[in-house]
């Protein structure tokens, strides 16, 4: 039962991280097409941390501070 | 029971209906009519004459993040240009434009984009890193630091709300007055409707007190309102020294006005400073997302295109003229959106700001408004070759002015 237990765990953390790869990289391509519109090409590149406390802008390719908003990059700044 | 039930489509009426004008009123956009479109008369275009091209090493690229161009005691003219990836200023003699005559160290400086160098003993360096200012001797020894947070802890994001933040270019400088550093910055994201009402986006750095003030409010008839623009190409602010040394010009990217205020007060003068061509702008339409937060990457990226924008204001003291460049809007029923297909054009305005003319100088693909400045020899705006791969070279267009 136990096995069968973590093997439902497993499938579902299959899942998880299928789910969470197919995000992801559905983001990245975002970030990766838009980073080709860039205004300011240099130094200029969102990353995503477990920080994510910012929102990248797609036109600067920065990661600014959005308080309250929704995030998805990490503004500390160099920290990636 | 009897007579609840008559009652309960009443409520569901009234809640409908305060629905329907919640719904509306977060919907509203404001849109910038272009009151003299149409109906300018040009007298003056610009023309393309020489081009300067700068040997760059091979850790720098074009469209560098800041140039500076300065005089030094003797009147020679110098092009200052910060390497991000170096983490160097070259200074390049202006008008020779051989191989760079010097090269400042600011290694010390953990994420450099803006610089002002009042003297090579007096360099100034913004740190987008720590949101300050720092002063560097002749050595690129770090003499001083001025948080332009107010030394808030960065990590509670709440400053994001109170101080401006900073995207730096060439064409919208530091600027110098009486003692103190001229330092344009914007909110990023949508202005919520209270923080419109109060939020200052220039910073006075004093020189000797190192004491910062914050000035200038955006106009609230465009950003205020919660009026969603909820990107930095919306909210930016250029900025130009107006000739008497007193005021400040400013241009925003969704107005055809121009703001003038005052460098020690709050008064505001508009005057139109618009392109002849240039149609309506309007905010975001609320009513198409369900949160404010929820605006799409797409709808951003197709905005951006298809509005005209404004960019930088450059006062030409040689000519006693300004320039005011637009990037023109791409039209909506193109199969491929691409920011760099948009027009660049540059409006000319005389020290009144009548209108001279505009012209069409190129695309985003070759030319980089943001990088652009005024000498002697007329309006410089870089110029990058589609076809560049090698990367060698700093290049300018030099723009004059002729009677049409």
């Amino acid at each position: 039962m136990k096995k069968k237990i973590y093997g439902a765990l497993g499938v579902a953390a299959l899942a998880l991280a299928a789910f969470l790869t197919t995000n992801t990289s559905a983001s990245n391509s975002d970030t990766t097409l838009f980073s080709l519109f860039k205004i300011n090409a240099a130094n200029a590149e969102c990353c995503s941390t477990p920080i994510n406390n910012g929102r990248c802008s797609q036109f600067t390719g920065n990661c600014y501070p959005n308080p309250g908003g929704t995030v998805d990059c990490d503004s500390t700044k160099g920290s990636c | 029971m009897f007579l609840r039930i008559p009652l309960m489509p009443h409520s569901f009426a009234y809640v409908m209906i305060l629905c329907l004008f919640v719904s509306c009123s977060n919907s509203t956009r404001v849109e910038m009519k272009n009151e003299k479109h149409g109906s300018l008369k040009a007298v003056k275009t610009l023309t393309a004459g020489n081009e300067k091209k700068f040997p760059l090493d091979s850790l720098s690229a074009p469209r560098p993040p800041y140039i500076q161009i300065y005089n030094d005691d003797s009147g020679k003219e110098y092009l200052a240009m910060l390497s991000g990836y170096s983490k160097n200023i070259f200074v390049y003699n202006y008008d020779s434009a051989g191989t760079a005559v010097n090269q400042i160290p600011i290694g010390a400086i953990q994420m450099p984009l803006a610089f002002h160098i009042r003297n090579m003993d007096s360099i100034y360096v913004y740190n987008d890193k720590m949101m300050e200012m720092i002063l560097l001797n002749n050595k690129s020894e770090i003499v001083s630091k001025v948080s332009l947070i107010n030394n808030e802890n960065m990590k509670d994001l709440s400053w994001a709300n109170r101080y401006p933040q900073y995207v730096p270019h060439t064409v919208n400088p530091i600027l110098e007055h009486e003692g103190k550093l001229v330092f344009p910055g914007q909110f990023i994201w949508t202005l919520p409707d209270t923080v419109a009402q109060n939020f200052k986006f220039t910073s006075l750095i004093d020189i000797n007190s190192n004491k910062v003030n914050y000035v200038h409010k955006y106009p609230y008839e465009i950003y205020g309102h919660g009026y969603i623009w909820d990107e930095p190409l919306f909210t930016a602010v250029y900025h130009e020294a107006m000739p008497d040394n007193k005021r400040i010009i400013y241009s925003f990217p969704v107005s055809h006005d121009l703001i003038i205020s005052d460098l020690d007060g709050e008064q505001q003068q508009r005057v139109y400073g618009g392109s002849n061509e240039a149609a309506s702008i309007s905010s975001f339409d609320a009513g198409k997302f369900k949160t404010k937060s929820g605006v799409s990457k797409e709808y951003i990226y197709q905005k951006g295109c298809t509005s005209d924008l404004y960019g930088g204001i450059l006062y030409d003291k040689y000519r006693d003229v300004y320039y005011r460049f637009l990037r023109k809007a791409l039209p909506e029923k193109s199969t491929r959106l691409r920011w760099e297909n948009k027009k660049v054009a540059v409006v000319v305005m005389d020290k009144d700001f009548k209108y001279l003319g505009e012209t069409e100088i190129g695309d985003l693909n070759e030319f980089y408004p943001e990088n652009a400045f005024v000498t002697r020899e007329g309006l410089n705006v870089e110029y990058v070759a589609p076809n560049d791969v090698d990367e060698k070279f700093l290049t300018f267009k030099i723009f004059t002015l002729k009677d049409i």
